[in-house]
């Protein structure tokens, strides 16, 4: 009899050490299921690159005021769009990405503002922000001047 | 009909769920009540009309319009195949709206119910995740650019907002790889997650019946 | 006698069930999808999502660009939390207070989404 009673709680105590083992088990399973879910959906290479530069063809820039330019990228296998906008001192390269939720705005000539048609955000000449939800300036892409030829930077 | 009786008969149907085709209906249901079957007849036809769509839509960023061109000019009901997705998909939002109005205002939810109110929710959070992952999938003008924003207020996550949009995007921009990310969401994850909330759901409505009307 | 669920209910429910589909192919046929303009950088566009997020698109309007967390995701959530919760809520504020709230938000919701199909 006592000996029966002696084999039952090893017994139990073996099903209680296994059912601790499964839960252990179970949660360990379940956060590397999480990170490698984690993982798995993220890219395994971002591209983060450098800026390379390329040139802009003399007869795409304005004298004075803003021109819309289509920059054909074979490496990258599309299209870069940015406006140029020229002033009488200075050149600037705007891309066209709204700052509120990148939607691409457009750019009035009647009012010289950029209008974002989502949301309704309005941009100056430079990019600034009027009114609107957008709270930064559109970004702009780096310009560099070398012997009177105009180079654009786009990160690739 | 002799032949149903048979099938019927041979396959166990009716006493192996004979509490589910004999239980009793409470009294005083109204059409009011039809929207829970309506919603499930939209998702089976959703269904379906997505199978046959699968076979012609390719999900590549260079193909992925020309297919859906394809499918409304050479396609044999191509074009009703896709106005049937489109439409039954309409359908079931509204009919899911109808239907959990009625649950609340029939407060149906109340305990011992209120498990089957949550997954229900659940089901038209997902439902919806299938709408904005299917607005993408004809690549044009329209999806790109809802797809642009609707990613971005991802992105818009303080700290991990980036990351996110990484993961969301498959990379900075969206393009190919979002495409296909989505395409596997849209015709894979999201409907295997609503067979489960579904078959959850219809599971409580037989154990716990349909709620008595006030 | 008693209404069972079959053959009574069940019928109801598949006579409904041929009516739905027999209106997803009327309107299908009536309203035949349209194709959207192939994606362009170069063209002007303004985006605009299902009817079903019309309700989100206007709410970003009043959202600056660094609270676009708050009206994205955070409210979204939140909504989805409230109704998730009712029976709860309804249990700590009587049904009438929990009627009001969650019936008034579907009317905000629905308003909201008129205005922005016709606007």
């Amino acid at each position: 009899m006592k000996r029966q009673d002696n084999k039952e709680t090893i017994d139990k105590e073996r099903r209680i050490l296994l059912v601790n083992f499964i839960k252990f088990f179970s949660i360990l399973w379940l956060a590397i299921l999480f990170i490698f879910g984690i993982s798995f959906f993220k890219p395994s290479k971002p591209k983060r690159a450098e800026f390379h530069y390329y040139e802009i063809p003399e007869e795409d820039i304005p004298k004075y005021g803003i021109k819309k330019l289509i920059l054909k990228l074979q490496s990258l296998e599309k299209n870069v769009i940015f406006y140029l906008v020229k002033t009488n001192h200075s050149i600037i390269a705007i891309s066209p990405a709204c700052t509120h939720l990148g939607c691409f705005v457009n750019f009035d000539r009647e009012s010289n503002e950029f209008i974002c048609p989502c949301h309704g955000g309005r941009y100056d000449m430079e990019g600034k922000v009027i009114s609107g939800p957008p709270k930064e300036p559109l970004r702009r892409f780096p310009l560099k001047i070398e012997d009177k030829r105009i180079l654009i930077g786009i990160k690739e | 009909m002799k032949f149903i009786d048979w099938f019927l008969d041979r396959f166990r149907l009716k006493t192996s769920h004979k509490n589910i085709f004999e239980r009793e209906i409470p009294e005083g249901i109204t059409y009011f009540y039809c929207f829970g079957g309506i919603a499930f007849t939209a998702f089976v036809v959703c269904l379906i009309s997505g199978l046959f769509l699968t076979v012609y839509y390719i999900p590549s960023e260079k193909e992925a319009y020309n297919s859906i061109l394809r499918i409304h000019e050479e396609v044999t009901f191509g074009k009703l195949t896709r106005g049937i997705h489109k439409w039954s998909a309409n359908v079931l939002i509204i009919s899911m709206i109808i239907h959990s109005l009625r649950v609340f205002i029939t407060k149906s939810y109340r305990p011992p119910r209120e498990l089957n109110w949550m997954v229900g929710v659940l089901t038209f959070v997902i439902v919806m995740l299938e709408g904005f992952t299917g607005y993408l999938l004809p690549w044009d003008q329209k999806a790109y650019w809802a797809t642009v924003v609707g990613t971005n207020i991802v992105g818009s996550i303080p700290i991990f907002g980036e990351e996110i949009l990484l993961m969301v995007r498959g990379g900075y921009d969206v393009g190919g790889a979002t495409l296909i990310r989505f395409y596997s969401f849209h015709v894979l994850w999201l409907p295997l997650m609503l067979f489960i909330l579904l078959w959850a759901h219809f599971h409580m409505i037989k154990k716990l019946g349909i709620s008595k009307p006030l | 006698m008693k209404k069972k669920f079959y053959p009574h209910y069940l019928t109801e429910i598949i006579f409904f069930a041929f009516l739905t589909f027999e209106l997803i192919l009327v309107l299908s046929l009536l309203f035949s999808p349209k194709i959207g303009r192939e994606i362009d950088f170069q063209v002007p566009y303004q985006p605009r999502p299902e009817w079903y997020y019309l309700w989100l698109f206007w709410l970003l309007r009043y959202f600056p660009s660094d609270k676009v967390f708050i009206g994205g995701i955070l409210i979204p959530l939140s909504i989805i939390c409230f109704f998730m919760l009712i029976p709860w809520i309804e249990r700590k504020l009587e049904w009438k207070l929990t009627a009001i709230l969650a019936l008034g938000l579907l009317l905000f919701l629905t308003i909201i989404t008129i205005i922005e199909i016709f606007s």
